[in-house]
């Protein structure tokens, strides 16, 4: 048996750390943004219900997953033109199968990952890069709109406007759930970076709220900068950006004392640094420098590197 | 810190001269830590207080208020 504030605990975990994927799931089944953030909602809902009676699944990700999809069905079911949706859904489904057997010579794992499928929708050309941005924050990583207005230092009313447009714009241009083809990809890599720093750093230092860092979002934010290393290897500035937050999250354990109170770099304790990223950041950055070509991420990286290394402040 | 403090805050206040920085409380910050290196406590208060209206994170807040309090008490002594 839950009591009321474990559940609440649980559904607040749940949704800190697996929304991202939960959605990106969603999105790819169902086409359908909007739809996706409802039926999460309405998932997450129906857990607060049942958990405390029913006590808490294996795997609370996976069941929310789960009850979302159904839920969504049911809303477009509901839908006066849910049969329409559904016969489009299909239809999606298929193009986006084929589109993916022809994708060649990538890596499985990074392909099929829904996530890095969704970063490639979010930050797609035809959205503005504060759009982009600010989509990627609300469906991948789970930031309230005010969070993200914060953020951008803009009034929370623009920046729902903003998403509303953007997801609007997604959907009315059909554009396709898929990691774009070769040719495209270096162009479309620019946007993706910048937004997988800016979820770096609001893990590294949330906007708001009672924690100095939201360590999940760091890890979100590495993992898939390390996805998108594995998608095209070589190219500098993913190494460079890679480099750069495991430098910076090396001494995440160090910036707070055991109160959660903050802890300068000038008196942190440098054997605590993680030696395993500080390893990997500094080798990293040693071989995208070599294909000199460097970039705003590999010079932060280099600089980083300097700090990694240094004895003290 | 290099080149000191002084050096440090010109440039901070190069980066804010268009007021597109206003509303950042780490620009904020930074230059009340610079202020606050320099021994000029005064100032340094301002931006402090600046900072900690615009910061909402808890515990960046408690560490504004405890520099803060230094820099009141060592204006207060001297």
């Amino acid at each position: 048996m839950l009591s009321i504030a474990g559940i609440n605990e649980l559904t607040e975990r749940v949704f800190r750390e697996e929304s991202g994927r939960i959605i990106a799931s969603l999105i790819r089944r169902f086409n359908n943004f909007d739809l996706a953030e409802d039926a999460m909602q309405d998932a997450l809902i129906t857990g607060l219900d049942r958990w405390p009676k029913d006590g808490e699944p294996d795997n609370p990700g996976a069941w929310i997953t789960t009850t979302a999809s159904r839920k969504a069905i049911d809303r477009l079911r509901r839908d006066k033109v849910g049969a329409e949706k559904q016969e489009y859904m299909a239809r999606s489904q298929t193009r986006d199968d084929d589109d993916f057997d022809k994708i060649p010579d990538l890596d499985e794992s990074a392909v099929g990952d829904d996530r890095l499928r969704l970063i490639f929708t979010c930050c797609h050309p035809v959205l503005s890069s504060e759009a982009q941005i600010a989509l990627t924050l609300r469906t991948l990583c789970s930031l309230t709109t005010p969070e993200i207005a914060r953020a951008f230092l803009i009034p929370e009313s623009t920046l729902a406007q903003r998403l509303v447009r953007a997801k609007r714009k997604i959907q009315d241009a059909g554009i396709p759930y898929k990691v774009p083809s070769d040719d495209m990809l270096p162009e479309r890599l620019s946007a993706d970076l910048g937004v997988i720093y800016l979820i770096f750093n609001e893990g590294y230092s949330a906007t708001a709220g009672d924690t100095l860092t939201r360590r999940p979002l760091c890890v979100e934010a590495i993992r898939l900068a390390r996805a998108l290393h594995e998608l095209i290897p070589g190219e500098p500035e993913v190494i460079g950006l890679l480099a750069l937050m495991l430098l910076h999250d090396s001494c995440q354990d160090t910036r707070t004392d055991d109160n959660g109170d903050l802890i300068l770099l000038e008196s942190q304790d440098r054997n605590l640094w993680d030696q395993t990223e500080i390893d990997e950041g500094l080798a990293l950055i040693e071989q995208a420098l070599s294909l000199r070509n460097p970039g705003p991420y590999q010079i932060q990286a280099a600089i980083a590197a300097r700090h990694a290394e240094a004895k003290r402040a | 810190m290099h080149e000191g403090p002084k050096i440090g805050l010109q440039l901070v206040e190069n980066l804010g001269k268009k007021n597109e920085l206003d509303a950042y409380y780490l620009f904020h910050a930074t230059k009340a830590d610079l202020l606050r290196r320099m021994g000029d406590s005064h100032n340094a208060e301002t931006s402090y207080h600046q900072a900690i209206s615009l910061s909402e994170n808890v515990r960046e807040t408690e560490f504004l208020r405890m520099r803060l309090k230094e820099v009141s008490n060592h204006r207060l002594v001297h």
